[in-house]
């Protein structure tokens, strides 16, 4: 008989405990996989929706990708060759295009003539798209059917083709692209050789397939290393798609790392509870000649055993569970799931790092256990948890350390202190737990004494710190579970907090109304009549700040001071595109910073600019601001304004078609005179109530202008947004609910075990005379303490971790969970009493006489 | 020749409460001693020193010419291992474990373990010896009291060790199983030449024994050997006689 045998006796002859055991340990490995198998399958369903779209390419390089290039020069051999050489380069192909950049030139604008090799990438072109059939050869041309009925030719028809600056060619239709794309019409697919040896000399561009879409920019970096003239197109669009997927990720690997954690956690508190089960029998070991190595060898083999069992129930289950949800139709996070995989490489990741995470939470109770003296088999009590100094010390150090760190950190602002202060927090907390539950129950105890003379209530604390191993490893679990989801809530919160202040800035106002014709079309802007303004402002709803703008005059200013953006430079001078706007300017200019303060003030030529465009573009007050008209087909004409004031940067006034500079400002009635414009076309309106855009919608229509303009409404976008909030919300929802299955499985476990143990002393209760119903009241309310105590310590920690985590996000602190973690704290003795409840009834339907004699 | 020597040894828990107070009693080879006193006279912490689970705050502990009061840690526990078995009042046994396994568990962790056949062989013999050769298979919890404690005795015998200590064997036995218990001690160390220590409050516990020494208050306050002529009531009202006049109580 081996050591190794009596493991596994160990594990054979106490079936409902390893049973317990591996049910909450696979949970935590089926959790993994499963979520492992999702993320892998909606990453695959993408990947393939996007090559549906976009082809298995993840970049185009060419001297020449587009019309606007420039340099018409094609690919060389020696391009080719490098390209091919990069390490990350699986495959590469080539795209022969001779008319691109020289439509006008030949009149090619009808027909796009491209040539492929028959190599494995030329199908993964999005201009290839002909099923089975195979690249054409020499002479031979696939168009579309619409080319076909065009020019009345079909499959096998010998046609003539003008291929300019060269003569015509006779080539034979051998095929059809694919009907449905009605992109391709106009393409006429050719043999890229051939096409070459007829036009211009080729390849125009490159594909390259990477071994990982994640390359794609270093690769693009290396190719412009090797030669700066080579454009890169690193095909954006599906970075898009990909990111929409890939914001999952973060949110899966931080519920994968909880789990991990809070099962690692689950484990050590079950270890530590078998443990001091086992300490006499530990002891008799010793006392017949296990040295530690032996004891340490014993408790990992029983972590092996345990964890493989699970890991491979896990597995099954997990993966099994997977599939069968996604087997049903389902769209998540804006993908189709039309695919499943099982990423077994990731899957074995993250299970090898759960079964590390069991041993290293393990090596604590195993290291105990492996120092169980052997002469304890002699002593009944094996608690030997006291205050020393040494540890006194440690805690001591540890809290004046955090709290000088946390101070730091508070008034410096910085975001490592931050980080180092979490830290610091986190493992005081879990360092001293021991002590501050004692001195906690102690505190519990002493308050309830005085209250309640039942001996039913006084006695719960007292039992909870005479097992104060077993309270301590569930209240590690617990509180756990408590910091890990207040962190997660917090995140999300400041992640709210954040976005909604992104939404806000970008409306500033609760309603915007603007002309149709804005944007782009803003030369050809007639806006809207400036009765509207009037009109709505008369309504109850419609509140300060609001105010009006005038339809812009655009202009080319021709005398920038700093002229870092400047843009035009026809003939010398750095220009940049402007426009001046008329406004209400009482609000700005009461609080100006420099130059006038009144609109009464201001002459007929002067200007108003805010902070940042006189920081963007050099002016100041009394610099002139010249401004051309830019209008080409009537006689130019040239202005002249004053800057007369400088006001701080308003959110109404800031211009996201502009940045980073604003609008120039000025009265209506210098907009009438100057340019005579007179019609507004944007309203930011205020409103503190949400169904406001009703009333608005009423007005466009008395004044029929609701064809000429559209209200924007930012609550909408919210709401929008908060649809989003809330997918993520339930996703935390959904780790609360895991891991509160796991407290309870180790509530569950240490109860039960706890109880075991207790068993002779119940009885004797029992035959002292307590009621069944006042002892299952005792043994509950134990229960209710531990996790209730738990969750004030945790939550305390929590708020502590959350406001660290608040300041490093630069969040406010009206994010703090405290609410939250009042609810928890107030409905935490019920787990506790739900977790008890099985063992309790267990304990006391044994049969008292057998463990008393 | 002499197996085991204490020489003026102390145990100290608190200070000026000595637990042994320069104590010295030998152990010959062969020998099967009884230590009795008083609750509380140091019997169980003689035991633990000897055995070398504690160490003495002064003087030494020779075994077979080591001394072992220097022994660290893996040096001890390789002593307990081949050299000393062990029966405790609570019989210990590790309740996942069979009573062939619980015998067997001692061989696990010894350097140069023989085959697992012959150990096998080896417990079957000694529970047969033992009278419960038809148990082999059964859990302790279904067990008898009399049964576990055999079955903790063949778990000390079973790595041939030099001397069995056993404190108060038959403490949680009634007389008729003492008796069992102590004949089949009686007859290992006969037949089978161990040397014995017992700790024991019962005189006619006492009584299997060559000799018994008497503590009080940490000090061997007489050493009776007796001569194998002696009857065992003889030895029971010699033992009675000197408890009396150390001024003992007579449980
Ligand atoms: N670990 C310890 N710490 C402090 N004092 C101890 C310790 N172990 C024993 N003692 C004290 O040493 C004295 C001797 O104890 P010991 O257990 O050797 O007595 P004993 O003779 O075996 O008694 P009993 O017949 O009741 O078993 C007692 O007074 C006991 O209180
Ligand atoms: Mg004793």
């Amino acid at each position: 008989m081996n050591l190794r045998t009596l493991a596994f006796r160990y594990l054979s002859r106490q079936r409902l405990k390893t049973m317990l055991i591996v049910i909450s340990i696979s949970l935590g490995a089926a959790l993994l996989s499963a979520s492992q198998v999702f993320m892998a399958s909606i990453e695959k369903s993408n990947e393939l929706s996007i090559q549906s779209v976009y082809g298995d390419v993840d970049l185009y390089v060419g001297y020449q990708l587009s019309i606007h290039d420039e340099l018409r020069k094609p690919l060389t051999e020696e391009d080719l060759k490098n390209l091919e050489s990069l390490t990350e380069v699986r495959q590469i192909g080539t795209i022969h295009y001779p008319y691109l950049g020289y439509e006008e030139e030949y009149k090619m604008w009808d027909d796009i003539y491209v040539g492929f090799n028959e190599e494995p990438l030329a199908y993964e072109s999005t201009m290839v798209d002909i099923g089975e059939q195979t690249i054409p050869a020499e002479r031979e041309v696939i168009v579309s059917r619409a080319y076909a009925s065009i020019h009345d030719v079909a499959i096998g028809d010998y046609i003539d083709l003008l291929f300019p600056p060269g003569e015509k060619e006779q080539v034979k239709i051998v095929g059809y692209s694919n009907e449905d794309r009605e992109d391709l019409s106009s393409v006429l697919l050719f043999q890229a050789e051939w096409l070459q040896s007829v036009t211009r000399k080729g390849p125009t561009m490159a594909m390259l397939q990477l071994d990982s879409h994640e390359s794609k920019q270093s690769v693009h970096d290396q190719i412009v290393q090797m030669n700066p003239l080579l454009n890169v197109d690193l095909l954006e669009e599906t970075n898009d798609l990909r990111e929409n997927v890939g914001g999952l990720l973060p949110i899966l690997t931080s519920i994968n790392i909880a789990v991990i954690i809070v099962s690692g956690l689950l484990y050590r508190s079950i270890m530590e509870v078998m443990i001091q089960e086992r300490n006499q029998q530990l002891a008799v070991l010793r006392l017949v000649g296990a040295s530690k190595r032996n004891l340490l060898f014993l408790a990992y083999n029983e972590t092996l055993f345990m964890s493989i069992v699970s890991l491979f129930i896990g597995l099954v289950i997990g993966i099994c569970t997977a599939l069968m949800i996604l087997s049903a139709p389902m769209t998540f996070a804006d993908v189709m799931i039309v695919t499943t995989e099982i990423p077994w490489l990731s899957i074995g990741f993250y299970l090898l790092l759960y079964v590390a995470s069991l041993f290293i939470f393990s090596v604590f109770p195993v290291y105990q256990a492996s120092n169980v003296s052997p002469i304890s088999t002699y002593q009944q009590s094996s608690s030997q948890l006291t205050l020393t100094r040494k540890r006194v010390r440690l805690f001591i150090v540890l809290l004046v350390c955090t709290l000088i760190l946390s101070i730091l950190s508070f008034v410096t602002t910085s975001v490592w202190l931050h980080v180092l202060s979490m830290f610091s927090i986190v493992m005081l907390f879990f360092v001293c737990i021991t002590h501050t539950l004692r001195f906690a129950l102690r505190v519990v105890h002493s308050i309830i004494k005085p209250l309640r003379h039942s001996s039913v209530w006084t006695l719960a604390p007292l039992q909870l710190l005479r097992h104060i191993q077993k309270t301590k490893a569930i209240a590690m679990l617990l509180s756990a579970c408590i910091i890990l989801t207040t962190l997660g809530f917090t995140t999300l919160e400041n992640l709210k907090e954040t976005s909604i202040d992104q939404l806000f800035s970008l409306n500033p106002a609760d309603f915007r109304v603007t002309s149709y014709a804005y944007g782009n079309y803003a030369l050809q802007n007639q806006g809207f009549s400036p009765e509207l303004y009037d009109e709505i402002t008369l309504q109850n709803d419609v509140s300060e700040p609001s105010n009006y703008f005038t339809t812009p005059f655009i202009g080319l200013t021709t005398n920038l001071p700093n002229a870092t953006w400047a843009t035009e430079d026809v003939d010398g001078t750095a220009q940049v595109l402007a426009q001046i706007k008329g406004t209400d300017l009482h609000p700005y200019l009461e609080v100006a910073r420099q130059g006038k303060t009144t609109i009464n003030e201001l002459d007929p030529f002067d200007v108003v600019i805010t902070e940042r465009t006189a920081d963007a573009l050099g002016y100041e007050i009394g610099d002139q601001i010249n401004l051309k008209s830019i209008e080409s087909d009537e006689e130019a004409f040239d202005f002249s304004f004053t800057v007369a004031s400088i006001v701080s940067n308003h959110p109404f006034l800031s211009n996201e078609q502009f940045e980073p500079f604003d609008s120039f400002l000025m009265t209506p009635k210098q907009m009438d005179d100057h340019f005579a414009i007179t019609q507004h076309s944007e309203l930011l309106l205020s409103s503190a109530n949400r169904q406001a855009e009703q009333q608005i919608h009423e007005t466009i229509e008395s004044l029929q202008l609701e064809n000429d303009v559209h209200v924007i409404n930012r609550y909408a976008a919210l709401e929008e947004f908060q649809e989003q909030y809330n997918e993520r919300l339930y996703v935390l929802a959904f780790t609360i609910g895991i891991m509160i299955v796991l407290t309870m499985a180790g509530l569950f476990t240490s109860s039960m075990s706890t109880f075991q143990a207790r068993l002779t002393e119940l009885s004797i209760l029992r035959s002292i005379g307590l009621f069944h119903k006042q002892l299952h009241r005792t043994l509950l309310l134990e229960g209710a303490f531990l996790t209730f105590i738990s969750a004030l310590m945790a939550s305390v920690c929590s708020l502590w971790l959350s406001m660290h985590l608040t300041f490093s996000l630069q969040g406010s602190l009206s994010v703090l969970p405290v609410t939250e973690l009042f609810i928890i704290i107030v409905l935490s003795p019920v787990l506790g009493i739900l977790g008890f409840l099985l063992p309790t009834r267990w304990a006391l339907r044994q049969n008292i006489l057998k463990h008393l004699t | 020749m002499v197996l085991l020597d204490v020489n003026g040894v102390s145990k100290i828990y608190s200070p000026r409460f000595y637990a042994l107070n320069n104590l010295s009693v030998s152990f010959e080879e062969g020998s099967f001693t009884a230590i009795m006193g008083s609750s509380g006279s140091g019997k169980s912490t003689l035991l633990h020193l000897l055995a070398g689970l504690d160490k003495p705050t002064s003087g030494t502990i020779t075994l077979k010419g080591n001394e072992i009061t220097n022994f660290n840690d893996n040096q001890l526990t390789r002593l307990r291992n081949e050299e000393f078995g062990f029966v405790f009042q609570q019989f210990h046994l590790l309740p996942v474990l069979t009573a062939l396994e619980n015998v067997i568990i001692p061989t696990s962790f010894t350097k140069h373990r023989p085959s697992s056949k012959e150990i096998t062989a080896r417990a079957q013999t000694l529970l047969e010896r033992l009278h419960i050769g038809h148990l082999a298979h059964v859990l302790p919890k279904k067990l008898s009291g009399g049964q576990q404690q055999r079955v903790a005795i063949a778990r000390a015998m079973i790595n041939k060790p030099s001397i069995v200590v056993a404190d108060e064997p038959t403490g949680s036995l009634d007389s008729f199983t003492s008796s069992i218990v102590m004949k089949e001690f009686k007859d290992l160390h006969q037949f089978l030449g161990y040397t014995m220590i017992i700790v024991t409050h019962d005189p006619t516990v006492a009584a299997f024994a060559d000799r018994v020494v008497i503590m009080n208050d940490g000090k061997l306050v007489s050493n009776l050997p007796f001569s194998t002529s002696q009857s065992m009531d003889q030895k029971v009202k010699t033992i009675h006689h000197t408890q009396l006049q150390n001024g003992q109580m007579v449980e």
